[in-house]
């Protein structure tokens, strides 16, 4: 029998922004945006371009893409520790300039939960400094807070927070229809 | 050396019958309460046998799984047809002792939703969950949510400062000695 019903389209561009896959000829970019973005220290990403080059699309960072508007590169986001079973995986977002770049960010979680089987996507980092963007630019992305983990990071031998957020696949589409509904799946 | 408590002893995993680990281990696959089985990890503090101290009899197995920056992953399984109530309080306060001893920095404890006797074992010395990270397991046909409880060694030892006299060590006798009833589920982790 066949469905009638009509399968959801990819969205990967919004208004000018646009997401396309990361290869190592974006390395250098990545390094910038790591940096500014003080990935290093909250996903433990590497710094140097050759570092970044080797490590993409491997087990620490999966499906990397990177966000354009025109031709600058505005941001990049990966994913690690994909679990079949529990049809999770975690993300990590990487923008200069984190405030106004929800709905990019939520381009991409889309494109996520549009691609694989998945039911959750959730993000955790220690409390470094650009946390507080950090914060603002999941929620803005349908993200909610689950808690805090006093202490549980160790980086440069100080104990920091880590800081918990999630996301799931229902509710980044009651997300999508309240706020975005042309991403809704 | 086996640690020793007033219900309860730990004794090293290699010292047990093969044949009760392999039962033990089993049992514990079809308990949802211990959620997906994770593989083996290298830890200073080994996993424990949790032996019945009146006739040494095996009823649970304790273990961690070493995160970076020395956070360890507490996991107690129990034998539900074996383990008396307190059991579960006496070895997780013995083997919990036994990684801040053994270098961990912090511990932490991941328990699903319907874990209702590791709740208890927290609840009990006023632990609140740290994080509820949303349907995150899937186990028994489900997405669950997972719980983290989460602790230093200072707070620890703030935690068990009401129950040290009925620890290893401490002066008095636990209460519930003969007279509890079975507890009725795996207390886990």
């Amino acid at each position: 029998m066949i469905d009638g019903a009509r399968a959801s389209p990819p969205v990967l561009e919004l208004d000018g922004l646009r997401w396309r896959e990361a290869s190592p000829d974006d390395a250098a970019e990545l390094a910038q945006l790591v940096a500014a973005s003080h990935a290093d220290l909250a996903y433990g990403l590497p710094l140097s371009e050759a570092a970044i080059g080797a490590a993409l699309n491997r087990p620490g960072l999966r499906h990397a893409m990177l966000c354009t508007r025109g031709p600058r590169v505005v941001g990049a986001a990966a994913t690690r520790n994909r679990n079949q079973q529990a049809q999770n995986l975690q993300l990590a977002c990487l923008f200069a300039r984190p405030a106004g770049a929800g709905a990019a960010l939520a381009v991409y979680v889309r494109h996520l939960f549009w691609s694989l089987p998945l039911h959750r996507v959730y993000a955790q980092f220690p409390a470094v400094p650009g946390t507080a963007g950090q914060e603002r630019l999941l929620r803005a992305a349908g993200f909610t807070c689950e808690g805090r983990l006093a202490g549980q990071a160790l980086i440069g031998g100080r104990a920091l927070d880590l800081l918990c957020y999630g996301l799931l696949r229902r509710d980044f589409d009651r997300w999508c229809q309240e706020n975005e509904p042309r991403l809704a799946l | 050396m086996p640690l020793a408590g007033s219900w309860v002893e730990l004794a090293p995993l290699v010292e047990a019958p093969e044949r009760e680990v392999a039962r033990l281990v089993a049992l514990r696959l079809l308990t949802p309460e211990m959620g997906s089985p994770t593989g083996p990890e290298e830890s200073p503090v080994p996993a424990m046998l949790v032996l019945e101290r009146s006739n040494r009899r095996p009823v649970g197995i304790v273990e961690n799984h070493w995160l970076p920056g020395a956070n360890a992953v507490f996991l107690i399984y129990l034998d539900p047809g074996r383990a008396r109530a307190g059991y579960g309080m006496e070895a997780s306060a013995i083997y919990i002792s036994r990684l801040f001893d053994g270098g961990a920095r912090r511990v932490s404890a991941e328990v699903l939703d319907f874990n209702r006797a590791m709740h208890g074992i927290f609840r009990k010395v006023h632990l609140e969950p740290s994080v509820r990270m949303a349907e995150h397991v899937y186990v028994a046909g489900a997405f669950r949510d997972l719980l983290v409880y989460s602790f230093d060694r200072p707070r620890w030892l703030r935690m068990i400062a009401r129950y040290r006299a009925i620890l290893p060590g401490g002066r008095r006798t636990m209460v519930a000695v003969g007279g509890s009833p079975r507890v009725d589920s795996g207390g886990s982790a």
